[in-house]
């Protein structure tokens, strides 16, 4: 069984890098929202492969979160699903302070990353409408079926 | 996020929908005319002053633009106007071209050939009745085809004006349209809205009435002013509807509604319509009418003149009337030339033949014809001719009936027994005058004469002349026949040519008398001494066809005495009508009585056994006509012509000749199975014509030719401004198009790049929801 304070030092590593990825998420996304927002396409195709990019290395910090979180539930017998970051603290007392102050900045750029990420889905949501109902209006849903289809032709000289 | 925040986003949407909106708007007008690209162009709004800083407040459409070149458009309109000039014009030239029908041999060139082709044939045999029935049907036909094509010609200009009448309500049409965007674009604008599509209806406006008018036209801020010609069309506010007006010459022209000047068209669809109706047309029908005009006139001319197979005519009647213009209800003061016949009468002779039925005798009657004489003057020269009497019926149509066992022709009949007289070797003892008139005789000069009864003497006086000093042929003979004594001593005196010549009435050897003196010898300069006659008369014969282009005269002279056919050198002068010797021919020991000499332009002459005498001034005058109406009063009225009318439309056949084939009159001189008209008729396939300047067929070939070469000129024309106009429009496309696949691939690219951002959406909201519930 590990040592408590060494796996605090493993939780508050995991949560300070979570942090990082949501902000760096967040800088992504706002780069996106602004790409969606100037009609540029190619824009917003680079800011989704980032966000790709990004999400790939999410595996590896979700393992070493469930690695934490499962030892500390066994450290102090409880079930994984009841620990929070907020209990973990609770738990530790006093020496937990660090892990208090990086639960803060977890919830701020996580809270931002969500904010824009609704943002981003409604403009999406928005311009997908617009522009699904200005091709159907040109070339009609019979022609080719859902235009999201492979294979779907576009006469392009219509 | 506050309300800042929110304001922000939907602004952005906003902007970014309208941007996507005129994609979408560019898209569904790819294929709409005249369209011009628009774009949304984004601006950043007005940002909010936040304890001295300044906070974004999001982005808004600033402008709807269009792409698009005024300068441009301008050059588009004026090319327009002269494309459409040109195919307008194309379209009636074209139509002309159809209707001449060449070279499928029904148009008038194949029909000319067609009847020169009958009168060729028919010269060959000029009493085939099959080809003269021939030759009146292609005639028919050749008239028939001008007479249609003057119909067509006249209902391509009427279309071409009626097509004005239908543009001109296209244009105030249009020119109601651009007033109307005028007024619209105005309202827009003054809300600070720039009208694009309008402006884009309001361009493809002035495109489409520069398609039908030339025009030029002058943006202001309150719209567009567009003026045709000079004249009004539309203002801001107003319009100026054209008008198609005629005036008393028909010819066609444009008002614009309130104009003082008629409106100057030079381009368009009208502007090529007016120019064919107005121009091409025109000059067309005026070749083709002169064409018509002269093939009626030399045609009728030559065959006028020409007589039918069985000989002259017992009655004539003209083709064309007289015209009443002075209105007193009568024809016979009218001036020939001034009297509504459809070709001039010019000053010159006619000659009239009046030929005896039963002998074929004929009897030549020269009239002097002015045009400045009265048709009734005219009229009694034919009256004073024996046995003929001229007429006008009620409708001004002029008619000529022979008497009683004759029959009357305006042919060239040439005399084949010139010497009916006798003063050429004759068997009456005869002497003739030195000399032509006028004879320079004084009051009271003799000429004594010893006749059967005794010696008496004539004496002249100078009141029986109008000039003595300058005695007339006619004159002299007069007194001289008039004298009791002459007709006493059984002799007579005869006019041959300018010459007097004393002869005794009865003929044979025995015959004599004698000039014994007088003080009027020297002036008439007769000889003295015995003239007697002689059994054996010499017979003087005139063969062939004169062939020669001047009427005039031949005097035939005796160089010495003697008998024809045994005296050595016994030769005949012949000179012409100016005193020129034009032969000299050999007619003593050697030359066979009776046998034809060939002298110049197609005669012959033959003498039969007999004494000549130079010394008793033997003489005799063949008279040769080139053209028996030199006045061409015969065409004039239309008596005995082939074709009838005056122009194409006019143009056909004399019924009496479709009625009666045999009428065509194929001799010259009246011989039977003569073709000399004929010929004369076929020479005119190649000859020049006067007028003309060229044959009927090279005048017709020049004619087509310039209608080929002017469709040919106009579809260059039409190639080269079309190129020019495609050029321009496709620099406008450039400009104002709308690229469908650009406007797709950037539609497309949105949609896939949108799908991709949505593929993430729920990743992110499951890591995020992750990490919040594990906060």
């Amino acid at each position: 069984m590990k040592d408590p304070q060494s796996l605090l030092n493993h939780l508050c590593a995991w949560v300070e890098c979570e942090t990082t990825f949501q902000r760096e998420l967040s800088a992504i996304l706002d780069t996106q929202e602004r790409a969606v927002l100037a009609g540029d396409a190619a824009a917003v195709a680079e800011s989704v492969e980032q966000v790709q990019a990004v999400l790939e290395r999410a595996p590896e910090r979700a393992e070493r979160r469930v690695q934490v979180f499962t030892d500390l539930g066994e450290l102090w017998q409880v079930a994984v699903r009841f620990l929070t970051l907020s209990s973990i603290a609770e738990r530790f007392g006093p020496c937990a302070d660090h892990l208090v102050a990086l639960r803060s900045e977890l919830r701020t750029a996580t809270a931002d990353v969500v904010r824009r990420q609704r943002r981003i889905s409604k403009f999406v949501a928005t311009h997908r409408r617009v522009t699904r109902d200005i091709l159907e209006a040109l070339f009609g849903a019979e022609n080719g079926g859902p235009l999201e289809c492979e294979g779907t032709l576009l006469n392009a000289e219509a | 996020m506050g309300i800042q925040g929110l304001n922000i986003g939907l602004s952005a949407l906003r902007s970014s929908r309208s941007a996507m909106e005129t994609i979408g708007h560019n898209l569904s007008n790819a294929n709409t005319e005249g369209y011009s690209r628009q774009s949304v162009t984004l601006g950043a709004t007005s940002p909010r002053s936040v304890d001295g800083l300044a906070i974004g407040t999001g982005v808004e459409p600033e402008a709807l633009t269009r792409a698009t070149d005024t300068v441009l458009n301008r050059r588009i309109v004026v090319q327009a106007a002269k494309v459409t000039r040109l195919e307008s014009m194309m379209v009636g030239m074209n139509s002309i071209e159809s209707f001449l029908g060449e070279p499928n041999g029904f148009g008038i060139g194949g029909l000319l050939d067609g009847f020169f082709n009958s009168v060729s044939e028919l010269s060959a045999s000029p009493t085939d009745l099959a080809l003269r029935s021939e030759v009146v049907r292609s005639a028919d036909s050749l008239a028939s085809q001008f007479n249609q094509l003057g119909v067509q010609l006249d209902e391509a200009k009427a279309d071409a004006l009626r097509r004005v009448d239908f543009v001109v309500d296209e244009i105030n049409t249009i020119v109601d349209n651009i007033r109307d965007l005028n007024v619209e674009i105005a309202q827009f604008a003054s809300q600070g809205i720039a009208a694009n599509d309008l402006l884009d209806r309001r361009d493809e406006a002035l495109r489409a009435l520069g398609e039908r008018i030339n025009i030029t036209y002058y943006e202001e801020p309150a719209g567009v002013r567009v003026l045709a010609g000079g004249q009004l069309l539309a203002s801001p506010v107003s319009t100026s509807h054209l008008e198609v007006r005629r005036d008393g010459n028909g010819e066609t022209f444009l008002m614009a509604e309130g104009g003082t000047e008629p409106v100057e068209v030079t381009g368009g669809e009208i502007g090529g319509l007016m120019e064919f109706a107005r121009d091409f047309v025109p000059e067309f029908q005026a070749e083709m009418g002169s064409l018509a005009r002269s093939m009626i006139l030399e045609t009728s001319r030559l065959h006028s003149t020409g007589i039918p197979p069985n000989g002259g005519f017992r009655h004539l009647t003209a083709s064309n009337q007289l015209t009443d213009s002075n209105g007193n209800g009568g024809f016979g003061d009218e001036i020939l030339g001034n009297a509504g016949l459809p070709f001039d009468v010019h000053e010159g002779q006619l000659y009239v033949n009046v030929v005896s039925e039963s002998t074929g005798e004929f009897a030549t009657y020269a009239i002097d014809v002015d045009p400045d004489q009265t048709v009734s003057t005219f009229l009694q020269d034919i009256d004073e001719i024996p046995l003929l009497s001229a007429s006008i019926d009620g409708s001004g149509r002029f008619s000529i009936v022979a008497g009683g066992g004759v029959r009357f022709d305006f042919g060239r009949r040439l005399d084949p027994t010139p010497d009916d007289a006798g003063t050429f070797g004759g068997g009456r003892a005869s002497v003739g005058t030195g000399s032509g008139e006028p004879f320079a005789l004084s009051g009271g000069d003799t000429l004594d004469i010893t006749g059967s009864g005794g010696p008496f003497t004539v004496t002249f006086s100078a009141i029986d002349f109008d000039d003595i000093g300058a005695a007339t042929a006619a004159e002299l003979a007069g007194v001289l026949n008039a004298n009791a004594n002459l007709q006493t001593a059984g002799m007579r005196a005869e006019i041959v040519g300018d010459q007097v010549f004393l002869q005794s009435v009865a003929a044979g050897a025995t015959e004599t008398f004698d000039i014994t003196g007088g003080s009027s010898l020297g002036a008439l300069g007769l000889p003295t001494g015995t003239a007697s006659g002689q059994n054996a008369a010499v017979e003087v014969a005139i063969g062939g066809t004169y062939t020669g282009d001047e009427n005039g005269t031949l005097t035939f002279r005796p160089i010495g005495d003697g008998a024809v056919g045994t005296t050595p050198g016994l030769q005949v002068e012949v000179v012409d009508e100016t005193g020129t010797t034009v032969a000299t021919i050999d007619v003593g020991e050697g030359y066979a009585p009776g046998t034809a000499i060939q002298l110049a332009d197609g005669l012959t002459v033959s003498f039969t056994f007999g004494e000549l005498s130079a010394t008793n001034n033997d003489a005799f005058v063949q008279s040769h006509v080139a053209n028996s109406d030199t006045s061409d009063i015969l065409a004039a009225f239309g008596l005995n012509s082939f074709f009838t009318g005056s122009d194409a439309a006019s143009f056909g056949v004399r019924g009496d000749l479709v009625d009666d084939p045999f009428l065509i009159a194929s001799s010259g001189s009246g011989a039977k199975a003569g073709n000399q008209a004929l010929l004369e008729i076929l020479a005119l396939q190649q000859d020049e014509v006067e007028g003309l300047d060229a044959s009927f067929m090279d005048f017709y070939g020049n004619s087509i030719g310039r209608v080929g070469f002017e469709i040919d000129s106009v579809q260059n024309a039409v190639d080269v401004e079309q190129f020019l106009a495609d050029s321009l429009t496709a620099r406008k496309e450039q400009v104002s198009g709308v690229n469908v696949d650009e406007e797709l691939v950037n539609l497309i690219q949105f949609e896939q790049s949108f799908t991709a951002a949505s593929r993430f959406i729920q990743t992110i909201n499951s890591i995020t929801d992750e990490v919040m519930s594990l906060i």
